[in-house]
């Protein structure tokens, strides 16, 4: 008699193994934890669970977040989804993908912003450059918090995918 | 059955001539083949002697290629789909891919129809983001739309202020729906291809 959760079990594994031998294209997700000031880091920059976070009603910021792709196996960048919280309801939240060369010249930008209120949930922009891209960054301007009592603006995670 | 009784032995019998004449055929040529023209004749010593000369210094020419040739490693036979794969050409390199691109983009403003409608606002536009002091240190030198982009021609004063363009025009009215970015190689010079909300390449 053959055990039944055995054979659920092998045709599972069978399953899950032919998903990934069919899905080549690479995705990296990654945390705006990573993102990098552009200018010197104060008090109410935070980085914790939901990324960078602009915490002070002082000025605004902006980030750079570098795309993650696999040149070893030929990965190149396909599209990117950035999720942000924009609470401030008169200064966007901005995001510009910037595809470069290997030597940081510019070849494409595009630029997508929204705002809000205190109680908004995330956003997501979404880029798909054309052709694909081999490096590049997101460069976003983070706006301040509106007052000491509203929650503040993030930019939480974004995911690079290849193609 | 007596049909099949006599069938056996007739079938043998009819078989065995056949084979009786067709090897007699083979072994006295027919009235035909005694009167074919020749077409081969011996060699006379003298051409004997002169192809022998000529496949000695064949010889010796091929043994000096050889030893002239670099050492070469034998190509590997692909098999199943590799072969299938090894006859296309491969993909473009996102570098050529780009290249590519801008080829596209600069043929598409030259032959677009012009939408005069869009292009003349977004070419004052793009006047005016270069005659203010949004972009320092980049002049415009000559704006051009057609009706699904534009070309910017630029020069900068420096490389840092050609460095910056990018940065400081992506999110800036109308650059900021697509822009790419032809640097020149020679000269401190930019081409920009402005795309038009709703255009793709």
């Amino acid at each position: 008699m053959v055990n039944s959760k055995w054979v659920q079990g092998s045709f599972l594994a069978l399953a899950l193994g032919l998903v990934a031998a069919s899905s080549s294209a690479e995705s990296h997700t990654v945390s705006g934890a990573v993102c990098q000031l552009t200018t010197a880091k104060e008090s109410g920059d935070v980085y914790n669970q939901f990324g960078y976070v602009r915490a002070t009603t002082l000025s605004n910021k902006n980030i750079l977040c570098p795309l993650v792709v696999d040149h070893a196996n030929g990965g190149s960048i396909s599209s990117v989804l950035a999720t942000v919280y924009a609470r401030h309801p008169s200064i966007n939240l901005s995001c510009t993908l910037i595809v470069t060369d290997l030597a940081g010249n510019a070849f494409f930008s595009q630029n997508q912003q929204a705002s809000g209120t205190t109680a908004s949930g995330s956003t997501t922009f979404s880029w798909t450059p054309s052709p694909s891209a081999a490096y590049g960054v997101i460069s976003c301007l983070i706006p301040r918090q509106e007052t000491s009592t509203t929650n503040p603006s993030a930019f939480t995670s974004y995911i690079v995918q290849g193609g | 059955m007596n049909f099949q009784k006599l069938l056996a032995p007739t079938l043998g019998t009819v078989l065995l001539v056949g084979g009786v004449v067709l090897w007699a055929r083979t072994q006295h040529p027919t009235k035909e083949a005694l009167h074919a023209p020749v077409v081969a004749s011996a060699a006379t010593p003298e051409q004997v002697q002169q192809l022998a000369g000529e496949l000695a210094a064949l010889r010796s020419e091929l043994a000096n290629v050889r030893q002239n040739a670099p050492a070469q490693q034998p190509a590997a036979v692909p098999q199943g789909s590799a072969a299938i794969a090894a006859q296309d050409p491969p993909p473009p390199t996102t570098e050529e891919a780009q290249r590519m691109a801008l080829v596209e983009l600069e043929a598409r403003v030259e032959t677009e129809v012009v939408d005069r409608a869009w292009s003349i606002p977004t070419e004052q536009q793009i006047d005016s983001v270069f005659r203010s002091n949004t972009v320092p240190g980049s002049h415009a030198l000559s704006v051009k739309c057609a009706s699904s982009l534009c070309r910017v021609a630029l020069r900068h004063d420096t490389d840092k202020d050609r460095d910056a363009l990018a940065t400081e025009i992506a999110s800036t009215a109308p650059f900021e729906y697509g822009t790419y970015y032809a640097r020149s190689e020679t000269s401190l010079e930019t081409v920009l291809y402005v795309m038009r909300p709703g255009a793709t390449l």
